[in-house]
C-alpha cells in the first residue's frame, strides 16, 4: 500500500501526450513571437530616432533659408539706403546726406558676409557671386559719382546719374537677389519633398511594425488562452485519474477479500475430511485478514477523500473503531483536541488502533458479554526544535477478571509495538495492567 | 515454507542481506522469510539516511532496496552499493522506473507484491556470495 498511496500518478500517457505536445508547440510559438516582437520594437525605436534627427535637420534648413532671405533683403535695403543717401548728396551738395550713404555701404557689407556664411552648398556660391558682383558694380558706380561730385563737378555727377547706368546696376542687384531667393525657395521645396517622402516611409514602417506588434499581442493572448485551456484539461484528466486510481485501490482491496474467501472455500485447498478440522483455523485467519484489509480500506478512503492531505485524528479513530462502537453494551470513549494527522501517519496509526481494538475484542475490554470500557485520549505535545508530538493513550477498563500478559506475541501485538516506531520514528509503550491493557503511542506530527 | 525451501538451502545459509524498506509489514515479512531461508538480515532500514549508515558499516553480501523510502528515493543507496561492488536488486511498487536516476533504471527489479518463490530466486541469482 505504501508506494501506491503516497505518490499520485506522475506521468500520464495517451491523450494527454497529445495535449502535452500541443502545449509545447504553443510555448514555442509564443517564444518565437516574443523574439520577433522584441526585434520589431527595436526597429521601431531606431526609426523614431532616425525620424527625429531628420525633423531637426529640416527645421535647421527652414531656419537657414529664412536667414538667407533676411540677409538678401538686408543687402537690398542697405544698397537702396546708400543710393538714397548719395542721391540726396547730389541734389543738395550737403555732406550730411553722405552719412546714410556710408552707413548703408557698411551694413550692406555685413549682410553680404552673413549671406556668404549661410551658403551651405558649393553649387550655390555662383549665384551669390553674381549678386556680389552686381552689388560691387553698383557700389563702385555710386562711389565714382560721389568722387566726381566731391571733385567739384556736380553737374558731371548728376549727368552720370541721368545716364541711367545707376538704375540699371540697381536692377541688376535686385534681379540677382531675386534669383537667389527663388533658388533658396526651390531648394527648400525640394528638401521638404524629400523629407516628406522619407517620413512617409518611416510612418509606413512604423505602422507596419505596430501592426506586427498588435498581431503578436493577439497571438500571445490566444496562445496563453490555449495553454490555459490545455492545463485545465490536463488537471481535469489528472484528477480523473486520481479518482480512478482510488476507486481501483478500493476495488482491489474488496477483490482481495473475495479472493481470500473463495480460496478458503475452494475444494482444492481443503480436502473433505480435513475441512471440518481446518474450518475454525481458516475462519480465524479470514477474520483477522479481512479486518486488517478493512482498516487499510478505511484509511485509504479517508486519505483519498482528503486528496492525500492531513486527516482529522478524531475522525480516523472513530472510523477505525466504528465496528466496535455500534454495540450498545460496549463503550469506547474518544476524547482529545482536533489534530491534523499527516497523511503519512494515518496508515500506521489506523492499523495500530485496529490491532488494539481486535485484541480487545479477543482478550480485553471489548469481549462480547464480559466486556468493559475503552478510553482513547490524546494530546499534542510541543517539541522544541522539531515537529509537535502526538501523545495517544489507549486504556481498557475491564468490568471483571484481571488481565495477564499473553504468553506469545502474535502479529497484532507485533504491529502495535513496532509499526509506529518503524514507519513514523515514534514510540510505543504497551502495558498489561491488571484492569486492562494500556498502550501509549507517541509519534511526530510531520508530513 | 514450500517444497523448494529445502533444496538450495545451503547456498543461502549464512548469507548476509541488507533490507531497505519503509513499510513495516513488508520489512518484517522480508526479514522473517530471509531468516527462514538461513540468511542473516542486516537492518531493516526504513530511511535513506539509515540505509547509507548501514552501507557504510558494511558486513553484508547483498541488498534488497525499496525505491521510495518515506518520500525519498533510494538512488543514493544504490549508487553507493554500485561503487562498492555490492550486488543488490530493487523491490518496488512502481511500474515505471522514471523515478530512478537514469543510470539505475535498467537494474534488476522485482515488483510488489512479490511471491516468496520469486523473491527466493532473485536472492539466489542476484545476491551471490563473493
Amino acid at each position: 500500500m505504501s508506494e501506491t498511496t503516497r505518490a499520485g500518478p506522475r506521468r500520464s500517457t495517451g491523450i494527454s501526450e497529445d495535449w502535452r505536445r500541443s502545449a509545447k508547440r504553443s510555448e514555442a510559438i509564443a517564444r518565437a513571437m516574443f523574439a520577433v516582437a522584441v526585434a520589431a520594437l527595436l526597429v521601431s525605436a531606431a526609426t523614431a530616432v532616425w525620424a527625429s534627427a531628420r525633423i531637426s535637420e529640416a527645421i535647421e534648413l527652414v531656419r537657414q533659408s529664412e536667414r538667407m532671405t533676411d540677409a538678401l533683403e538686408a543687402i537690398l535695403a542697405r544698397v537702396a539706403d546708400a543710393e538714397t543717401g548719395h542721391r540726396g548728396y547730389l541734389l543738395t551738395g550737403e555732406e550730411r546726406f553722405l552719412e546714410p550713404y556710408h552707413e548703408g555701404l557698411a551694413q550692406a557689407d555685413a549682410a553680404r558676409r552673413e549671406a556668404e556664411a549661410l551658403i551651405y552648398e558649393p553649387g550655390r556660391r555662383s549665384l551669390l557671386e553674381d549678386l556680389e558682383a552686381a552689388v560691387d558694380a553698383k557700389i563702385e558706380h555710386m562711389q565714382g559719382t560721389v568722387e566726381i561730385a566731391r571733385g567739384g563737378d556736380m553737374d558731371g555727377a548728376i549727368e552720370r546719374v541721368r545716364s541711367g547706368e545707376g538704375m540699371r546696376l540697381m536692377t541688376r542687384v535686385r534681379d540677382a537677389a531675386a534669383a537667389m531667393r527663388v533658388d533658396a525657395r526651390a531648394l527648400l521645396t525640394k528638401r521638404a519633398q524629400e523629407l516628406e517622402r522619407r517620413s512617409g516611409a518611416a510612418l509606413a514602417l512604423s505602422v507596419a511594425l505596430h501592426a506586427l506588434l498588435l498581431a503578436f499581442i493577439v497571438g500571445a493572448f490566444l496562445s496563453f488562452r490555449r495553454m490555459r485551456a490545455i492545463r485545465a484539461r490536463l488537471e481535469d484528466r489528472q484528477s480523473l485519474m486520481v479518482q480512478e486510481l482510488n476507486h481501483r485501490v478500493r476495488n482491489n482491496l474488496a477483490a482481495m477479500l473475495a479472493i481470500a474467501e473463495h480460496s478458503m472455500h475452494s475444494p482444492g485447498v481443503e480436502g473433505d475430511e480435513k475441512r471440518a478440522a481446518c474450518r475454525e483455523t481458516m475462519e480465524r485467519f479470514l477474520d483477522a485478514f479481512s479486518g486488517r484489509v478493512r482498516a487499510m480500506g478505511v484509511v485509504h478512503t479517508m486519505l483519498s477523500d482528503r486528496k492525500w492531505d492531513d486527516v482529522d485524528l478524531r475522525e480516523l479513530v472513530e472510523r477505525i473503531l466504528e465496528p466496535y462502537r455500534s454495540d450498545g453494551e460496549r463503550c469506547v470513549e474518544v476524547s482529545g483536541p482536533p489534530v491534523r494527522t499527516p497523511a503519512r501517519a494515518a496508515g500506521p496509526l489506523g492499523a495500530t488502533l485496529h490491532e488494539l481494538a481486535t485484541n480487545a475484542v479477543k482478550h480485553g475490554a471489548l469481549r462480547p458479554n464480559r466486556g468493559g470500557d475503552v478510553s482513547v485520549r490524546w494530546r499534542v505535545e510541543p517539541n522544541p526544535g522539531g515537529p509537535d508530538k502526538l501523545h495517544l493513550e489507549w486504556k481498557e477498563h475491564r468490568r471483571n477478571g484481571t488481565l495477564e500478559a499473553p504468553e506469545r506475541q502474535g502479529l497484532g501485538t507485533d504491529l502495535i509495538l513496532n509499526l509506529t516506531a518503524y514507519e513514523l520514528g515514534g514510540k510505543t509503550d504497551l502495558q498489561f495492567e491488571p484492569d486492562g491493557v494500556r498502550c501509549v503511542l507517541e509519534a511526530p506530527l510531520e508530513g | 515454507m514450500e517444497s523448494h525451501d529445502i533444496e538450495g538451502a545451503a547456498e543461502l545459509t549464512g548469507r548476509r542481506i541488507l533490507v531497505v524498506e519503509d513499510d513495516y509489514l513488508v520489512a518484517s515479512w522480508l526479514t522473517g522469510i530471509l531468516e527462514q531461508w538461513g540468511c542473516r538480515v542486516v537492518g531493516p532500514a526504513s530511511t535513506v539516511a539509515e540505509a547509507l549508515r548501514l552501507v557504510e558499516e558494511g558486513g553484508f553480501d547483498g541488498a534488497i532496496l525499496d525505491v521510495n523510502l518515506r518520500g525519498e528515493q533510494s538512488g543514493p543507496v544504490a549508487e553507493t552499493l554500485e561503487a562498492r561492488g555490492v550486488p543488490y536488486f530493487f523491490l518496488t511498487g512502481y511500474g515505471s522506473p522514471a523515478l530512478l536516476p537514469e543510470a539505475l533504471r535498467d537494474r534488476h527489479k522485482l515488483f510488489k507484491p512479490v511471491k516468496a518463490s520469486e523473491l527466493r530466486m532473485a536472492v539466489q541469482r542476484r545476491l551471490a556470495k563473493r
